[in-house]
């Protein structure tokens, strides 16, 4: 035997950061939802505008947050289960202290607007290459400890961390590739249809490899241990950990339920949601049932009252999942608040009880001495699900209320609520009940910090902990009972499990992506479709700057209501020069695809400035400090060049004329806002905005020639009083189904 | 019959968890294969589904994007409408239904939900032109107005109401607009387009 000591200092860092990163994360978060209750709290701030904010708080709580727990819990695990110390504890420390600039630094440039504008993957290419180098030097470590390890086999934590760290770098490495203008500006290599393709199935799997499959690992480590009881069922990880990481990378098209995403993507996305209930019901199964024998305890246990919630939220929020990717269902959930209600069921449910249970447990070890107050652990756990039960029912019945106020027709066939605004401003309410929920949510986890503070102040120096472990790995179980499973050989080949995995993740991804990228008829040309000019370019670089897309969509859902609201519904080929594609994936504020054209130039600045002037009880941040701001054309060529090298068919003399091209189309603008009294704006950003605005979905005639717009116009002209309406226009009627 | 909360047998320590070699619960299979038969009936009958209203709506290409479902929901709209009883309003009748108080008061609250923010809380003009004003882009006469409010300008910024608000209230509004004339107004926005008497 052998003594050796584990490397438990990281563990503590990696605890701290999560705590630290957990309360501004949250906190942003907060603000967040007091900006939506009352535009006012954007106190006419550029830097914390919502746009702005709303990537920081969800990067700061999924990979601050959310990504120090992982570590911590993988590396206080990893080393135990693999009887072995960090292959190296320089990596474990660049590992850290990398991952902690790269949330600060990035989290800085949100505020400044820097951006790549496609959710949950913000971070500019430059700081996505450092991320990208993280990763890999997190990947040696684990895989280091691997090779070194003193146990054959690896037990089902460790699958999932296996199947986390290389999924996470395909994804992120695939969905990141773009061509940098600056070092803090770059076009993403994909546009439109396929760019949205990409991104969801990045979107949707961060989601299953960063907030589902590093937790189940951490689950199966920690519940257990907390518990002391066996694991439920060992069949049942191989099954589930196999089908979990078979169908999640499926899923991502039920992001893009009828938009211009072709149908057969959508159908694939939608019946492998269905399918991957089983399998996360699968670790529900196994995180409850392990729990048999010690539910007596959760009575005075704040940590397996913590770990059996956030079982129980997971299930829940894998049932919810699937139940919204059904097509008719989705065509009434999607873009509301019912999907914020969603996400959050999972993150501060599934993934926050969590993560505070391990915290719970791990603090009075890593630091040897009792936790401060047990009391105020329960007090927390408490605290913590009220806040969720606030925050998930009011956003549930804020979203279930939008959707069907969208879709309501009245019996003469007109909208029942033509004015966005009306349905925006009925829900507010509930928005504050939202923010009562998360300041909840927040004041628990600040009673942690302050718990763990005083356990951590009262504690004795620090130590390693110490183990005898074997010399060698133990022999191969061969002749074990163990080896009736087949799996049983896997697990003690780690390298072919890692092998295994990369082709059970890859082929989904595959399946859907090749045949959207290579056969024409998926997204159909429409000749009619122009790159945008050089302003229209800045305009949409505004655009994406100040986060619009956190708010509104640029996709008009083939449904009634829709092209009533919106006009005709959104082609995929209208979006092939769309480098990034801002189709969005939440309407607070309306639909702007068919924007262009619907006002005039004049209701756009007055809009701009302050939306209240034209759109009374409007919520949305006011933008005056565009009408301040001067329109930056520096970096234009490099755009145009960019743009170029990605196939967008410019000229080559735009090159090097877009800024006079950008001025002179920037001047007729001005000269038209002049006409109606406002002068001085020529030379503003608010210009090229506007010339974004005013062209987005004009490229196609549709106002005057579409199909939508003859058959919306339908009956003839004349004035007719319905008398008695004889059919029902309910939307289960009409779209969806 | 297999035993229940049987321990896995291994050779592994795993830090001291062990692992029960429980067989999966049955309701928990029959929900899986449930999945997967669901999905695989699903996928081919929704995907030949909307082929087949695609090419029945003749759309082609344009309609790669669920627009089957998009014109069978148009089309059950349409037959509807059609078979709906309407009432026309015309010549006496219809300048008796502007005219009248009910109309105008009535007018008057779907004015100010809709119109405002463009032509201002006493239709001084703001965005839009001046309604209180003798002059007129595209006439002043009560059908003129009425058509103004019903089709709209869009290209000009000036949504088609009627198919906003319905034939009813967008006759409303005009009938509200339509007393607006004449009315002394604080700040109004200069005078646009042709005077008329």
């Amino acid at each position: 035997m052998l003594r050796i000591k584990y490397d438990d200092k990281i563990t503590r860092m990696f605890l701290i950061a999560c705590l630290v990163w957990g309360v501004l994360g949250m906190s942003a978060g907060l603000w967040l939802a007091l900006e939506l209750a009352s535009w006012k709290f954007n106190l006419g701030l550029p830097y914390i505008s919502f746009g702005r904010l709303r990537p920081l708080h969800t990067n700061a709580v999924i990979f601050a947050f959310g990504g120090n727990a992982i570590f911590c819990g993988v590396y206080y695990s990893t080393q135990r289960l693999l009887k072995a110390r960090m292959f190296s504890d320089v990596l474990s420390r660049i590992h850290f202290w990398a991952w902690q600039a790269i949330i600060l630094v990035g989290g800085i440039g949100f505020l400044f607007g820097i951006t790549q504008g496609k959710e949950y993957a913000e971070l500019e290419w430059s700081l996505d290459l450092v991320l990208a180098l993280v990763w890999v030097v997190f990947a040696i470590n684990f895989f280091g400890t691997v090779a070194r390890r003193r146990e054959k086999h690896l037990y089902v934590a460790l699958w999932f961390y296996i199947g986390t760290i290389i999924t996470i770098a395909v994804l992120h490495i695939v969905n990141g590739l773009a061509i940098p203008v600056s070092l803090t500006k770059s076009y993403p290599v994909y546009a439109g249809v396929q760019d949205a393709l990409v991104q969801w199935w990045y979107g949707h799997n961060a989601v299953g490899f960063f907030l589902t499959t590093p937790f189940l690992g951490l689950m199966y480590y920690f519940v257990p241990k907390a518990a002391e009881r066996p694991v439920y069922s060992y069949r049942l990880s191989v099954m589930h950990f196999w089908a979990l990481v078979f169908l999640y990378i499926w899923a991502g098209p039920h992001h893009l339920h009828y938009t211009a995403l072709p149908d057969w993507a959508q159908d694939l996305g939608m019946v492998f949601s269905v399918m991957l209930l089983a399998p996360s019901w699968g670790g529900m199964l196994n995180g409850l049932l392990t729990l048999r024998g010690a539910w007596h305890k959760l009575r005075t246990d704040p940590i397996l009252k913590f770990f059996a919630a956030s079982i129980t939220f997971y299930g829940m929020a894998t049932f919810e999942g699937p139940l919204m990717s059904i097509k008719s269902v989705n065509a009434l959930s999607h873009y509301t608040e019912w999907t914020i209600g969603h996400v959050h069921s999972g993150a501060i449910g599934w993934v926050g009880l969590l993560v505070f249970g391990m915290i719970y447990w791990l603090v009075p070890r890593m630091w040897r001495t009792p936790l401060h107050s047990q009391a105020l652990a329960n007090a927390h756990f408490w605290t913590a699900l009220v806040g969720i039960l606030f925050y998930v029912v009011s956003m549930w019945i804020a979203g279930i209320t939008q959707g069907l106020m969208w879709k309501e027709f009245t019996n003469e066939g007109v909208l029942a609520y033509p004015n966005f605004l009306e349905i925006v401003t009925k829900i507010i309410p509930l928005y504050w009940l939202r923010a009562f929920g998360g300041s909840l949510y927040l004041g628990g986890l600040l009673v942690m910090v302050y718990n763990v503070a005083r356990t951590i102040r009262s504690a004795p120096a620090f130590q390693d902990e110490e183990a005898m472990v074997p010399e060698a790995p133990a022999v191969p179980a061969h002749a074990a009972p163990v080896a009736q499973y087949w799996h049983a050989v896997l697990e003690g080949r780690p390298f072919a499990l890692a092998i295994l995995t990369t082709v059970v993740i890859a082929i989904g991804g595959i399946v859907e992506m090749v045949p959207t990228f290579l056969i024409e008829s998926n997204v159909p040309t429409i000749t009619a479709v122009k790159p945008y000019t050089p302003l229209e370019l800045e305009g949409r670089d505004i655009y994406v700057r100040e986060g619009c897309y956190n708010c509104h969509s640029q996709m008009v859902r083939p449904f009634r209501d829709e092209v009533a609201r919106y006009g005709d519904y959104s082609k995929p080929g209208e979006f092939v020069y769309d480098h990034p594609f801002q189709w969005g994936s939440k309407r607070t504020g309306p639909d702007l695809h068919r924007i262009g054209g619907k006002y005039n130039n004049l209701w756009h600045l007055r809009h701009l400035d302050d939306p209240r002037l034209t759109s009374p009880g409007s919520i949305m941040p006011a933008y005056r400090f565009l009408l301040e701001s001067k329109l930056d054309l520096s970096l234009t060529p490099n755009k145009i060049r960019v743009m170029r090298q990605l196939g967008v068919p410019y000229a080559k003399e735009v090159e090097t004329e877009c800024r006079t091209q950008a001025q002179t189309q920037a001047r007729s603008i001005a000269a038209d806002l002049e006409k109606d009294g406002v002068k001085g704006m020529a030379d503003k950003e608010v210009i090229a905005l506007i010339a974004y605005l005013q062209r987005l979905g004009t490229d196609i005639k549709w106002r005057e020639t579409g199909p939508a717009a003859a058959s919306i116009q339908a009956p003839a002209p004349a004035p007719a009083v319905a008398a008695t309406a004889t059919t029902s226009t309910h939307p289960s009627k009409g779209a969806g189904i | 019959m297999e035993e229940k909360d049987k321990i896995l047998e291994t050779h592994q320590d795993n830090d001291g968890i062990q692992e029960y070699d429980n067989p999966l619960p049955g309701w928990f299979l029959y929900l899986f294969y449930g999945c997967v038969l669901f999905a695989g009936l699903y996928a081919p009958y929704y995907v030949g589904y909307s082929h087949a209203m695609a090419t029945a709506g003749g759309g082609g290409a344009n309609l790669s994007a669920s627009g089957g479902d998009y014109l069978a929901s148009v089309r059950l709209e349409e037959a509807a409408r059609a078979a709906a009883p309407t009432v026309e309003l015309k010549g006496a009748d219809l300048i008796g239904y502007l005219k009248s108080p009910a109309s105008v008061s009535g007018g008057e609250t779907v004015f100010k939900a809709n119109c405002v923010a463009c032509h201002g809380d006493q239709g001084q003009g703001v965005v839009g032109p001046n309604l209180t004003d003798p002059f007129w882009l595209h006439g002043g006469s009560p059908q003129a107005v009425l058509a103004s409010v019903s089709h709209g300008y869009p290209d000009k910024g000036m949504p088609a109401w009627k198919n906003v608000l319905g034939s009813e209230k967008a006759r409303m509004a005009a009938a509200y607009v339509i007393s607006l004339k004449g009315r002394t107004v604080s700040s109004p926005k200069a005078p646009q387009g042709d005077k008329e008497p």
